[in-house]
């Protein structure tokens, strides 16, 4: 199933996080909220800008994925990697890894 | 929107005079570059100040004739990261002498009044929202200065060795 | 080295404190990301891929032990332990929280360093050639002129809000090993006939997605004039340098869109109205930053040296790495060593905090406390007596930075690409790693000679594809890496932009690709051709028809 989900940066540590379906904010994709309509894609989006106004996050950009039974999956590489929160060829650096 | 005067320059009133529209009865008229260029001549002969409006593309050479006319120069930053008006403001200055009231408007972060004082503004309007004691605040972040620029503050080299001898290598 | 004033530390500790009032208002929300943006730009801080992304300048690339040590404090304490160092001699940490930054510019402002200018539409950090001082081929130092322009550029009232950044890069020497040519500015000091030092003035040069060879636009410039003549040519910029398309509004396309003529009439014109005003370079100052760069004591030897030869004689892999890392010295008796950051595996222009640390101990015991650092990503000890060239590589083995491939194929720049930056299109370090996996053979390696591989992840070409005697560009095609293979370029005082071979690979493919045309070099090659040389007298073709040949036409 195609869907969109709401990423975005932590303002403090500027790390990846998503929007998840109770308007927070997590690092894991997986708990990612998705949208498969344009009226969620606008109430994620509200979500967002709420956060942007509370200095939570920076930077929000719907992506891509493909809502499989194991959980979404961007169709962009660079989604992917983001997604993974670490760099494809240091996967073991401590703390950063969404994981 | 807030005016805030940097250098104590005497301002006053000053009435803005759109294109197409009768100069109106005032003392202190500001009047854009085309009407400046269209009918500069004629405005000379009367007993008005003159104020004028720059756009960042107006070529100064072509208000050289009139810049001892000129009291007010204000110029326009239409997003804060054009920085074309820095270098008409100094090329004013520095270039073709120009002693009356330099003036910044447009879209103008806290942080840039700096280097706008620096190249030779007096005085900035600030939009709403921005907030004239963090812009007091940002003046005030450098006690020295690397480079010459319009507002002939004495410079890091100058300071270190006193008045320059010119440097010559062989 | 330079070292600070008190004028200089009070400018950067109020830098410092400048940034923290900004961050403090970021936090609050006094300020907006869009007001806080260029501000935080500015000062080196982007948001990149994964997280923030601080970038710390090394002007012209040097690093004194201390410094160093510094850098690897910081990686350790707010970064995750390592740095990256960069084309542009400046060094970057991955991991750094918004938080933390004003501490982190607190630290660098204690051993003389800043991250002021590091990216921003402004005079970026200068750079110049890593051998600067030490280089045989050498007419003057260009670092006291390069310290000039650091403080000259430095929060610029003028020019800190340009149509687009704007790099400059200087050399002394004969051989461009800053690339000089390829800068918005490129100054190169040289002796005229009459026996008078100038600088031979470029403009225009750049990389990114509209390449270009800056032409020379002033053949002589008496040095005490170099920063009025700098202030022209950035007014003249600043002015009217294209501001409607940010893909159009480097100089070169100005210079390009003027024609040299008419844009060197408009410099000159602005710089004979300036010239011999206050930008003159004062005497005193000038000797002041010069005796900061004189040379260090070196012990006088008359060159030769007994041990050092034994060294040499008795161990061949002692001997390949200088070979390749050793470099000729001014001063009898002496050497530049070239440590390079390209183990065969790793990771381009990485070290990590221990690396950092033995590179700073290395460099206070044996090269006078000094370190620099190259636009090819690697570290260098300017100072090095012969007789303990081998104790420095017997340490540099122990931690990894031994490999002796200075200047060979795997000697490889590489831009972050698609692992750390948000503009990618494509993976650059896997590829790196790959290609060095591939090519693991220092046999092999140093029969194929001289071969600068660069490679981007995106048309922005941090990486200096274009310039590459092979360079390769990461795209992105239907949602997968492809790899472009261009072949022909140099960066050096021979300058020539590298051509596109035709369409482009898989990451496997491209390194068939390589290999194939590294095959068919030596195949072709004349008696001590380098890669360059051969395919320049050969052209692409006979390259082309090798890695075409066999594909089923479509
Ligand atoms: S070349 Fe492109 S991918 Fe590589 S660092 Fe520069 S912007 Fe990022």
């Amino acid at each position: 199933m195609n869907a969109k989900i709401l990423s975005a940066h932590d303002l403090r540590s500027g790390l990846v996080v998503y929007l998840t379906s109770e308007g927070g904010w997590s690092r894991k994709l997986v708990r990612a909220a998705p949208a498969t309509d344009e009226r969620t894609e606008a109430r994620l989006l509200d979500l967002s800008e709420q956060a942007i106004g509370g200095n939570r996050v920076i930077e929000p950009a719907f992506i891509d994925v493909d809502w499989r039974e194991t959980g979404p999956v961007p169709a962009r590489l660079r989604e992917r990697i983001r997604a993974d929160g670490v760099p494809t060829i240091m996967p073991e650096i401590p703390g950063v890894a969404a994981e | 929107m807030t005016l805030l005067n940097l250098t104590g320059i005497a301002s006053g009133i000053w009435v803005e005079a759109p294109d197409g529209s009768p100069i109106p009865e005032a003392a202190q008229v500001i009047i854009s570059f085309k009407r400046l260029m269209a009918e500069g001549k004629a405005l000379l002969q009367t007993s008005l100040h003159l104020g004028l409006q720059l756009e960042p593309h107006n070529a100064l050479e072509e208000v050289a004739q009139y810049i001892d006319a000129l009291s007010l120069i204000v110029i326009e930053f239409p997003v804060f990261t054009d920085g074309r008006g820095y270098s008409q403001a100094r090329r004013l200055r520095e270039e073709f002498g120009y002693k009356g009231e330099l003036r910044a408007a447009g879209d103008i972060l806290p942080d840039q009044a700096r280097f706008m004082e620096r190249c030779g503004f007096d005085s900035l309007v600030l939009a709403a929202g921005v907030d004239a004691e963090t812009v007091r605040a940002a003046l005030q972040h450098y006690s020295f200065v690397y480079q010459p620029a319009a507002d002939g503050l004495v410079t890091i080299p100058e300071q270190r060795h006193g008045t320059p001898d010119r440097l010559k290598v062989s | 080295m330079y070292r600070y004033d008190s004028y200089d530390k009070t400018l950067v500790l109020e830098r410092v404190e400048e940034f923290r009032d900004q961050v403090a208002r970021r936090l609050t929300g006094a300020l907006t990301e869009e007001q806080f943006r260029p501000l935080r730009l500015m000062n080196g801080l982007y948001l990149q891929l994964h997280a923030y992304m601080l970038r710390v300048a090394i002007p012209y690339g040097t690093l004194s032990s201390d410094q160093m040590r510094k850098l690897a404090h910081i990686s350790r304490r707010y970064d995750k332990g390592y740095g990256h160092f960069t084309t542009r001699q400046n060094i970057q940490y991955n991991w750094p929280e918004l938080e933390d930054v004003p501490d982190i510019l607190a630290e660098l402002a204690e051993v003389e360093m800043h991250a002021i200018q590091t990216s921003g539409n402004v005079i970026r950090n200068v750079t110049t050639d890593h051998f600067a001082g030490v280089a045989r081929d050498e007419v003057a130092d260009p670092r006291p002129y390069a310290e000039l322009i650091r403080q000259w550029s430095t929060l610029h009232p003028e020019f800190s809000f340009l149509p687009r950044k704007f790099k400059i890069a200087l050399t002394g020497a004969e051989q461009d090993r800053a690339a000089i040519r390829l800068h918005d500015i490129g100054l190169k000091l040289k002796r005229r006939e009459d026996g008078d030092i100038g600088f031979e003035v470029i403009a225009g040069g750049g990389m990114g997605r509209t390449p270009m060879i800056g032409p020379v636009i002033r053949a002589h410039l008496e040095p005490e004039h170099l920063l009025s003549y700098l202030e022209a040519i950035l007014r003249v910029y600043n002015q009217h340098g294209r501001r409607d398309n940010k893909y159009k509004a480097r100089i070169k396309i100005l210079v390009h869109e003027l024609g040299t003529d008419e844009f060197t009439r408009q410099v000159e014109a602005e710089w004979a109205r300036i010239k011999d005003g206050p930008l003159t370079l004062p005497e005193a100052e000038f000797r002041r930053i010069q005796a900061m760069f004189a040379p260090p004591p070196y012990e006088a030897t008359d060159g030769s040296d007994s041990r050092f030869e034994k060294s040499l004689a008795g161990d061949t892999a002692f001997a390949a790495w200088v070979d390749r890392n050793v470099h000729a010295h001014r001063a009898p008796g002496h050497a530049i060593v070239t440590i390079s950051l390209k183990p065969h595996g790793g990771i381009p222009g990485d070290a990590s905090a221990q690396q950092m640390e033995i590179v700073a101990d290395l460099a206070e015991r044996f090269s006078f406390g000094e370190i620099r650092v190259s636009h090819e990503q690697n570290l260098i000890l300017p100072h090095v007596k012969k007789s303990d060239l081998y104790a420095i590589w017997w340490s540099l083995l122990s931690f990894g930075l031994g490999t002796a491939n200075a200047g060979l194929l795997t000697d490889i720049i590489a831009c972050p690409g698609l692992d750390y930056c948000s503009l990618a299109n494509a993976r650059s370090i896997p590829l790196a790693q790959k290609i060095a996996s591939r090519f693991d053979d220092g046999e092999r390696l140093r029969n194929i000679g001289d071969l600068k591989i660069k490679i981007s992840g995106c048309i922005n070409a941090c990486g200096h594809h274009h310039v590459g005697h092979i360079g390769i560009l990461g795209v992105e095609k239907k949602g997968e890496e492809l790899y472009q293979l261009m072949l022909g370029g140099s960066g050096a005082e021979d300058a020539s932009l590298a051509r596109i071979t035709g369409r482009g690979f898989s990451e496997d493919g491209i390194i068939d690709a390589i290999e194939t045309v590294v095959d068919t070099y030596l195949n072709a090659r004349e008696e001590g051709e380098d890669f360059l040389h051969t395919y320049r007298r050969l052209g692409a073709e006979p390259f082309k028809r090798a890695i075409y040949s066999g594909e089923t036409s479509k």
